[in-house]
């Protein structure tokens, strides 16, 4: 079963320290295993449903809750090359104006409703907007701009 | 519950079917086309509770009557949540018939064949209803007469719908089954804690400024109340020790008999062939009735092994596994009990069970579940004027001194090796 240690030494080869207790932690690591498993297909197995905040996954949010023991961890073997363009994806995002986890978030919906939500909606990104002006719209375009370098391959 | 109990004759001309909690339920042409398939028929055939009869005679309700609970009290929320703003009307119905269908890929004796099937083929009963909702001739035949988007009714199941506030209504933790279930669990089982305010909850449910479910702070003691209620009802009825024994029993008869007597099990031996009954209509017939016939069947004919006649002999007359070893843990922090030392011992004990002694291996089973009373993340909302905060935030709540999570460990044991399995322990 994989646990909180394996999502956490993910997040360090992509580059981003995270302290699962805090709620803004998990909520950016459910990004980070959902875009993971749906655009470069490292796939951990969970299963996720559409929320008002993205995709998410109660396994998920369960096993990042767990009590963490790094040195006992046993994770499978990932795809380096996955993991290098996942992080080169993140070094990208953080160039931009926004912050990383909202980015992540925007990603990981419109990735998401253009593939596992019905019915779904013509246009992502216009769903997105409507859905999360907040973030207001060149931020959107911004943010999906980088992810179209990544999307294609 | 006098505002759930629809105590008022229902119109001319409506149909309606009366329910022990909730009085008559009115249901729609659409509505009973669907409730009248064979497939949801089906789960009249199906106990809500597996074999907790044998421990709460009055245990004997069945997902059908709780799938119609469903869709009554998803049909109040929506109602109200139409009537703020929050639903579009057209989507009532959708969201009923959902409701209808949420239970519908349960198997026999619910969660002691669910377990097989998860353990054999990773596939859950929501995974299979979804399939049963796009595969299913008799639901697709009313769906097209109806113009229902089945990819959309399962899609809610799922909880890939678009909006997601209706993927919440069917699945979180103040969702419309588990309001059902604690109150008809408790109902039939005598479990008084397991009662719940529904009343106030339905009453004051809303949605707040982020879109979520939510209530105000005038139901806090209700929302509180849910959650203890689950916690009560966890450990009083779902995973309680002896219904526990006995549905691990019948998983390890439904296993033995897929070895043994696998014609007569056919076509649900595996997933492709239960794949493809959904497809030709004939998953209605998988029911509670299916595998007791069979139970009775393999008695009178003589079928299979000894064993597997002596097990089945055992559950009809209630002489179920025993639990060697039982351990209750309640804690704030998930304790990650499937790879604990725990874990790994009691499955080295049974280790030494069936190799040591050398008795089969569905004659030790360990059985350790980590139970998850309170999502943190989606948890409960309580709207306080132009402020939400979750109940785990909330300051005065007692959710924040309850445990989080419930963990359970216990090796069960055929009853005919206890005495053995003591002596080795013993040495």
């Amino acid at each position: 079963m994989l646990k909180s240690c394996c999502i956490t030494k993910l997040l360090m080869d992509v580059g981003i320290n995270s302290d699962f207790r805090l709620f803004k932690d998990r909520l950016l690591a459910q990004k980070v295993v959902y875009i993971a498993q749906t655009l470069f297909n490292i796939n951990f197995g969970y299963r996720f449903i559409w929320h008002i905040r993205g995709p998410y996954s109660k396994a998920l949010s369960k096993d990042l809750r767990a009590p963490e023991g790094y040195s006992m961890c046993r994770c499978p073997e990932l795809d380096n090359n996955s993991v290098l363009r996942l992080k080169s994806l993140i070094n990208e995002l953080r160039g931009l104006n926004v912050d990383l986890s909202l980015s992540l978030e925007i990603i990981a919906s419109y990735l998401m409703l253009s593939k596992d939500v019905y019915p779904r909606p013509e246009d992502p990104a216009k769903e997105l907007l409507l859905r999360k002006p907040y973030i207001g719209h060149e931020n959107i375009s911004a943010i999906l701009n980088v992810f179209s370098k990544y999307s294609h391959t | 519950m006098v505002g759930l109990r629809n105590t008022l004759s229902v119109g001319r001309g409506v149909k309606s079917i009366y329910d022990e909690i909730y009085g008559y339920i009115p249901v729609s042409d659409l509505e009973l086309k669907v409730i009248e398939t064979p497939t949801v028929q089906r789960l009249r055939r199906v106990k809500q509770l597996a074999l907790a009869w044998y421990v709460y005679p009055g245990a004997v309700h069945t997902r059908f009557s709780h799938s119609l609970g469903v869709m009554h009290i998803i049909g109040l929320i929506t109602d109200k949540l139409i009537n703020e703003g929050f639903i579009r009307r057209d989507d009532y119905e959708l969201l009923r018939i959902a409701s209808i269908l949420h239970d519908v890929g349960h198997t026999p004796y619910s969660h002691a064949i669910e377990l097989h099937m998860t353990q054999t083929f990773r596939i859950r009963h929501e995974e299979l209803a979804t399939y049963i909702i796009e595969n299913d001739p008799y639901i697709n035949d009313v769906f097209s007469e109806y113009g229902v988007s089945s990819k959309e009714v399962s899609s809610i199941i799922r909880g890939t719908h678009k909006e997601p506030l209706y993927n919440m209504l069917l699945s979180s933790d103040l969702d419309a089954d588990r309001i059902d279930y604690l109150l008809r669990d408790s109902l039939h089982t005598g479990v008084a804690y397991g009662m719940i305010d529904v009343d106030r909850i339905l009453h004051t449910i809303t949605v707040d400024k982020e879109g979520e479910l939510a209530v105000p702070t005038k139901s806090v003691q209700a929302i509180e109340n849910f959650y203890l209620a689950r916690m009560h009802m966890y450990r009083a009825v779902y995973h309680h020790k002896t219904i526990a024994a006995f549905q691990v029993m019948m998983k390890s008869i439904y296993e033995v008999m897929l070895n043994e007597l696998r014609g007569y099990l056919e076509p649900y031996t595996t997933m492709s062939n239960i794949l493809s009954t959904i497809k030709k209509g004939m998953f209605y017939l998988w029911d509670d009735n299916f595998i007791a016939g069979l139970m009775n069947l393999t008695l009178v004919k003589n079928l299979g092994s000894d064993e597997l006649r002596d097990l089945i002999r055992l559950l009809l007359n209630r002489v179920g596994y025993k639990a060697i070893y039982d351990r209750i843990k309640l804690s704030q922090k998930s304790l990650s009990l499937m790879d604990s030392e725990e874990a790994e011992s009691l499955s080295s004990l049974r280790g030494l069970i069936t190799d040591s002694l050398g008795y089969k291996d569905y004659m030790a089973i360990p059985y350790v579940e980590e139970l998850n009373l309170v999502d943190e993340d989606l948890c409960v909302k309580i709207v306080d004027g132009d402020t939400t905060v979750r109940i785990t935030e909330f300051e005065s709540s007692i959710i924040n001194s309850i445990p989080r999570y419930i963990a359970i460990s216990r090796l069960y044991v055929h009853p005919y090796i206890l005495d053995k399995v003591k002596d080795m322990i013993k040495k």
